[in-house]
């Protein structure tokens, strides 16, 4: 059985939550009190992760940190489909890892916004917001390029990646850190896109969007 | 309200391209200040809407379209296509709506590819600069952090590449000349030998920082030449974004 180490508010850990969804595989979460009590910080779970950080995931003896990295193992494992992060192609998985690499730098700048703003980190929120929008404007033009030339997912082709799913949930909780996307059309389009996949799952902060006649 | 902003609420303004409303997207901008949710409802009705719902505020672009009504995310509240008018209070299924509830709605106009609205009556003699006949290709994009008289300096000198000679390098007999239309509107032309290519490049004033340019090319360039004509042109606005940016902190204190 995998075991997903969990905080409820972890954009990070809602990641590995919305792929393991969409792929239909099942889990047991292990909750972290990652704030106020800090058990990431706690001496048993530095030895699972000595960086400290959440998600981490385990599964049958295999203990891997990092959320794209998690989902990359997860995709590559569990979707027989081969669309999520398609094996024999290249040049594909050398874009979607550009993108997963973009993920990390959304974390460093849209998620720390968000925690300053919401768990009272004491980071320098000017900068993390700037950040944010010099990302965000890159990716809005990328976007729009995408839904003229195919299905408008990060990544070339008809389907989402695990790239989408890695840039997807601070991108959508951006907001909470003070980073309007008023002035991104095209990712605005994109976020509704991913709402509405087939087995979509929201998190706090996240609504989810009414599948209609 | 002085007067020079009492005309910029009568006139048209540029909000979006026709492709930034696909089906069951509320899309979502300001003009002058005012928040505004933007959709297309069946029939192909593009509504204009004030972004708060008449019960207690909420942003409409949170909510979601359901067929010919777009719901509010909060209550649950409808309001219809082309109307505006509420039609339905989910807490008083069998009620009917109270017809007081109605979101403020804009006029609007298609034109060039792209979305026009004016904020206040009465309407002026002038149109859009372009008429809904015409093939045009809506350009990406985009805002930029600036006034729009700041933008507009930036824009009379726009210098871009017919579409139909980008493959090959530039040569001495290219040429490209831009001229003002209004305070909010440039047409501009490249020429390669026999080769041209028309842009028309214009402002919407969003709130007292920000600024978006919306383009459109005046031709519909196929494949390759298409894809190469929009980059060349997404990269022109973004240096011109960078340039506007770049000047506006140079004067800040
Ligand atoms: N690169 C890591 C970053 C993970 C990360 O920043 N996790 C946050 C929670 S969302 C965390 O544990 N922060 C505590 C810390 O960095 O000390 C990933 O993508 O998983
Ligand atoms: S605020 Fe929109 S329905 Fe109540």
């Amino acid at each position: 059985m995998i075991t997903l180490y969990d905080y409820d508010l972890s954009g990070n850990c809602y990641k590995v939550r919305l792929l393991l969804a969409l792929l239909g595989v099942s889990y047991q979460r292990h909750p972290i009190d990652f704030y106020p009590g800090r058990e990431h910080k706690s001496p048993w779970f530095l030895a699972l992760n000595p960086l400290g950080q959440l998600p981490v995931l385990e599964d049958d003896g295999l203990v891997l940190r990092d959320a794209q990295a998690i989902l990359v193992y997860l995709a590559s494992m569990y979707d027989s489909s081969g669309r999520w992060y398609p094996a024999g192609e290249p040049a594909l998985l050398g874009v979607i890892s550009s993108w997963l690499m973009f993920a990390d730098a959304i974390t460093g700048t849209a998620s720390a916004a968000r925690l300053h703003d919401g768990f009272f980190y004491d980071f320098d929120i000017e900068r993390c917001r700037s950040g944010a929008h010099r990302l965000f404007r890159i990716l809005d033009e990328h976007l729009w390029f995408s839904e003229r030339s195919a299905q408008g997912w990060l990544a070339p082709g008809a389907n989402p990646s695990i790239a989408d799913i890695a840039v997807y949930p601070y991108v959508q909780l951006s907001e909470e850190g003070g980073i309007a996307r008023r002035d991104y059309p095209a990712i605005r389009r994109w976020l509704d896109r991913v709402k509405l996949l087939p087995g979509f799952v929201t998190m706090p902060g996240i609504l989810s969007l009414p599948v209609h006649a | 309200m002085s007067g020079a902003e009492d005309i910029d609420r009568r006139r048209w303004f540029a909000l979006c391209s026709r492709e930034d409303l696909p089906a069951t997207h509320i899309f979502e901008t300001d003009l002058l200040g005012q928040e505004l949710a933007v959709w297309r409802g069946p029939g192909g009705i593009v509504n204009v809407w004030v972004n708060r719902c008449p019960h207690r505020g909420i942003r409409l672009t949170v909510g979601a379209i359901m067929g010919a009504e777009l719901r509010c995310a909060y209550h649950g509240y409808r309001y219809t296509n082309g109307s505006g008018a509420c039609s339905a209070v989910p807490a008083q299924p069998g009620r009917a709506a109270p017809r007081s509830l109605c979101v403020k709605s804009y006029p609007v106009l298609e034109a060039g590819g792209l979305i026009w609205t004016r904020l206040a009556d009465p309407e002026p003699a002038a149109g859009p600069p372009l008429d809904g006949t015409g093939d045009f290709t809506p350009l990406y994009g985009l805002a930029v952090k600036s006034r729009p008289a700041e933008v507009a300096i930036h824009l009379a000198g726009y210098r871009f590449r017919p579409s139909a000679a980008l493959a090959a390098p530039e040569t001495a007999d290219e040429s490209c000349s831009t001229v003002q239309i209004d305070a909010y509107g440039f047409q501009s032309v490249a020429r390669k030998g026999r080769l041209t290519s028309e842009v028309y490049l214009f402002l919407q004033p969003v709130d007292a920082q920000t600024t978006n340019i919306h383009g459109v090319l005046c031709e519909v360039p196929d494949g390759q030449r298409l894809e190469a004509a929009l980059r060349h042109h997404a990269q022109l606005f973004g240096r011109l974004r960078d340039a506007c940016e770049r000047g506006v902190r140079d004067r800040a204190p």
